[in-house]
């Protein structure tokens, strides 16, 4: 395993009965990144944070946490990882500071130094007025923080997030992207799975794109943009129409990847090039069409993330 | 090593006191103590024939003592079921999964917090027990004993409880099954103190009865304190179903049933042990035949190898029995001789165990003779040999099925069969000895077909179903007791057949990477995305 990389999947393979869940993925995440997975259902994400987190035996292949291996050195895995999953599973007879002191403690953290690092953690989630609320009433936003404090507990250097943001509130989210950052800037590496994949993209610097169990597509925004060829996309008005001839005669222009008009309406995908862009308009120009208006579509995550799927289930 | 999360324990008490039910349940089991002592006194007082203070005082005691057996027996396993299906429901299984606490701390914990629980509601009976005391008529001792004789029921309790709750995962469906297997070993239990049989010390009511109503169970010539025998099976008992509760828990891949076996192999060792020991040491009836108690100790004996043997054998099989399948050249003659890489070592550890622990006590009470001629007996015990290995067989097929198909086949036929098989039949041929004939052709197919009967035919031909010609007939042909040592051999030779099949089928899964068996809970609880 490289220095670099921190969680490592080699030919994982986990099955459920006749369905593989998981289809021989290589998944590489370097340290320091926050790393996300992008799927539909069943593609198989959660699967594959449960084998990360000890969780799940696989069928075949191999994962690495911090350089241990999940099934040889289950409980070093586990003494790195903050796992989060996709449900909140709190107690709801406890305190706030109860339940987090009971995984504390299970997380051998040094006594005199837990009700420290339980403020801390309630601060950073922003649940510190909720100390000494019990936490069967807490909302949901408040439970999902709260299992997000108990994930950062032990300060471990990767933290598995399985949707954390699934049932939060725009407010609550916009504080947990804000949270993830600061983790981000602290060091942490950071695997998150979420279906929202405009937020997705604010916070990742890596994005893994599964589905039906395999990895479609792994790298950087940049890198998937490349690899979708998705580009840069054009919509015009013409005054006067004319724009299934207009689009033919883009075809011609060296760059153009597709052209598509009606009526007045003419769509042009090109690469994430203003020259590019600067000659398909000389060109109508030249060609003699008015153009009234133009307007740009770059592409974002869900762009290439359509691009890359096919809408598969594992 | 720490045996138990102190943590995890003192969250389990946190929850279970803030519950209302507790304190409801705390309550009313109060009343019920207190209006069953106030009963006792009261119809003492008002009966025709007063009765003695002193035994008023001693029937309250055991009275109460025996309601607590029951009562708390069911509500210790209740408990044990729902600390772990709590886990399930609540989705925090998972949360504690992933920490550093081992499966074994956690699984502790839940007993331990149901075990303490049960014990506050024990406490609340002491000042009824002290009541009883000053009445006279106990002394101190008994009611120390009976104490430590409910203490170690109630810890059984939960454990089966704990086990429930760790196979069933749901609170509904796990503690009502936790609460019948309780009611079930305390009511069998109490069913048999009548026969003085020692395994009345597994349940509480027994045990219990036992104590208050002075029937020493005479063992090496000694009467064997009760609390030692109920102490003897309930211990290992109790911890071969914890450890079994923790392998559930694990992930497959984890799971080391080592400890879990060794224990079982040790309450094997102990029952076998006192079902001989005791049956052997009472002096034959007057009635009865001189071998009587031989053949007894012998039938106890040879139900708890056949279903030991079943069990150890059907349990699942890991990646050293895969290792050893993919190399494999002769299926049938490795189905034939105890079907598996490590099912025959388990198959010669349990019957060794068993017999040595029960014939090493039992020989020396032996100093008598018994009028049944040497080879008899040879048959008699061949015959428990040959059902052992129809056992283990059985239970290598189920084994071997479960892979192949659902793992729940492998549960249910490798133990509940072995049940129906080598448990139901026995107990309607203690039906037949006792006089009670079953319809001839019942009669006749259990004493043909069952191993445990076959014990029975091989000491007394001609009274193994009094009246029978046919029997006569039979015997004269071959001795009776060879019939059921023949069919147990070709029962196991058709069961090795089927196995062979099995082992064929899933070495070529083995060989070809298919996956060979569904994922067990996961498939059922596969978390949506």
């Amino acid at each position: 395993m490289s220095a670099q990389t921190i969680i490592r999947t080699e030919g994982l393979t986990v099955r459920y009965g006749s369905l593989t869940a998981v289809d021989s993925l290589d998944l590489d995440v370097p340290e320091g990144a926050v790393y996300g997975l992008v799927g539909p259902n069943g593609a198989g994400k959660t699967t594959t944070m449960r084998v990360l987190a000890t969780l799940l035996e696989p069928d075949e292949g191999r994962a690495w946490v911090c350089e241990h291996e999940v099934i040889a050195s289950p409980r070093e895995v586990r003494r790195s990882i903050g796992y989060m999953p996709d449900f909140f599973g709190v107690y709801d007879h406890l305190f706030v500071w109860e339940y987090l002191e009971l995984f504390g403690e299970l997380y051998r953290l040094p006594r005199g130094k837990l009700s420290e690092r339980i403020g801390e953690v309630l601060a950073d989630c922003d649940l510190e007025v909720k100390r000494e609320a019990m936490v069967g009433g807490l909302s949901r936003g408040m439970k999902q923080r709260l299992c997000l404090a108990r994930a950062l507990l032990p300060d471990p250097p990767v933290l598995i997030l399985d949707e954390p943001a699934s049932g939060v509130d725009p407010k609550g989210r916009y504080e947990i992207r804000l949270l993830l950052r600061r983790l981000k800037e602290q060091g942490k590496t950071i695997l998150i799975s979420s279906h929202i994949l405009l937020e997705l993209a604010e916070i990742c610097d890596h994005i893994g794109i599964i589905e039906a169990g395999k990895l479609r597509a792994s790298g950087s925004l940049e890198e998937l943009v490349a690899a979708a060829e998705a580009g840069r996309l054009l919509h015009l008005r013409l005054v006067g129409g004319g724009a299934e001839r207009a689009a033919e005669v883009l075809q011609a222009v060296e760059g153009v990847r597709e052209a598509t008009g009606r009526g007045d309406a003419l769509t042009v995908r090109i690469p994430d090039r203003d020259e590019v862009q600067a000659e398909v308009l000389a060109r109508l120009v030249g060609e003699g069409f008015r153009v009234g208006y133009v307007s740009e579509e770059h592409t974002n995550l869900e762009a290439i993330y359509h691009r890359l799927t096919r809408g598969e289930l594992a | 090593m720490a045996a138990v999360s102190w943590p995890l324990l003192r969250k389990e008490l946190r929850q279970s006191l803030r519950a209302k039910a507790t304190l409801i349940v705390e309550n009313l089991y109060l009343l019920i103590l207190v209006a069953l002592a106030g009963w006792e006194v009261y119809a003492s007082a008002h009966s025709c024939s007063p009765r003695p203070t002193w035994e008023c005082g001693r029937t309250t005691f055991w009275h109460v003592a025996q309601l607590q057996a029951i009562l708390l027996g069911l509500v210790a396993a209740a408990l044990g079921a729902a600390a772990v299906t709590a886990e399930s429901e609540q989705k925090t299984q998972d949360l504690l999964l992933v920490t550093p606490a081992r499966v074994r701390e956690i699984v502790r914990s839940k007993f331990l917090a149901a075990f303490v629980i049960v014990l506050v509601l024990v406490l609340l009976s002491v000042p009824v027990s002290v009541l009883c005391l000053l009445l006279g008529g106990l002394t101190w001792q008994e009611v120390a004993w009976a104490y430590l004789l409910l203490l170690t029921w109630l810890a059984l309790a939960g454990t089966m409880g704990i086990l429930t709750g760790a196979l069933v995962h749901r609170t509904i469906a796990a503690v009502p099954l936790a609460i019948v297997a309780a009611y079930l070993v305390t009511a069998a239990s109490g069913a048999m103190v009548e026969n003085k049989v020692p395994h009345a010390a597994l349940g509480g009511t027994g045990a219990l009865s036992l104590l208050s109503r002075e029937i020493p169970l005479s063992f090496f010539g000694f009467h064997l304190p009760v609390w030692a025998a109920s102490l003897a099976l309930c211990i290992p008992l109790g911890a071969c179903l914890m450890e079994s509760a923790v392998d559930r828990v694990r992930l497959a891949h984890q799971r080391r049933p080592i400890a879990q076996r060794i224990w079982m192999l040790l309450f094997a060792a102990a029952a076998s042990a006192l079902a001989l020991g005791t049956v052997i040491a009472q002096p034959p009836s007057p009635q009865g035949p001189p071998w009587d108690p031989m053949l007894g100790g012998l039938t106890v004996q040879g139900v708890i190898l056949l279903l030991l043997a079943a069990i150890f054998s059907s349990q699942g099989l890991g990646k050293r029995d895969h290792a050893a399948l993919r190399g494999e050249r002769q299926p049938f003659l490795h189905a034939l001789f105890g079907a598996g890489p490590r099912a025959g070592a388990r198959f010669i550890a349990v019957t060794a165990v068993t017999l040595l622990a029960g014939w090493a006590v039992a020989w020396p009470l032996m100093g008598r003779d018994v009028g049944v001629p040497g080879w008899r007996i040879a048959l008699a015990v061949a015959n428990l040999l040959a059902g052992a290995w129809v056992a283990c067989l059985l239970g290598q097929w189920a084994a071997f099925w479960g892979k192949l198909r659902r793992e729940w086949i492998r549960r249910t036929v490798g133990v509940g069969m072995a049940v129906l098989l080598f448990g139901g039949i026995p107990a309607a041929a203690g039906i037949i000895w006792h006089g009670h004939a079953l319809p001839p052709p019942v009669s006749a197919a259990l004493l043909l077909t069952n191993p445990v009967t076959g014990c029975v035919a091989a000491f007394d031909p001609p009274n193994a179903i009094p009246g029978s010609k046919w029997a006569d007939d039979l015997d004269r042909v071959l001795p009776l007791g060879l019939y059921p040592l023949l069919f147990s051999l070709l029962l196991g030779v058709l069961l090795a057949l089927a196995l062979t099949v099995a082992r064929r089928r899933l070495r070529a899964a083995l060989m070809e990477g298919r996956p060979p068996a569904p994922r067990e809970a996961e498939a059922a609880s596969r978390p949506a995305e």
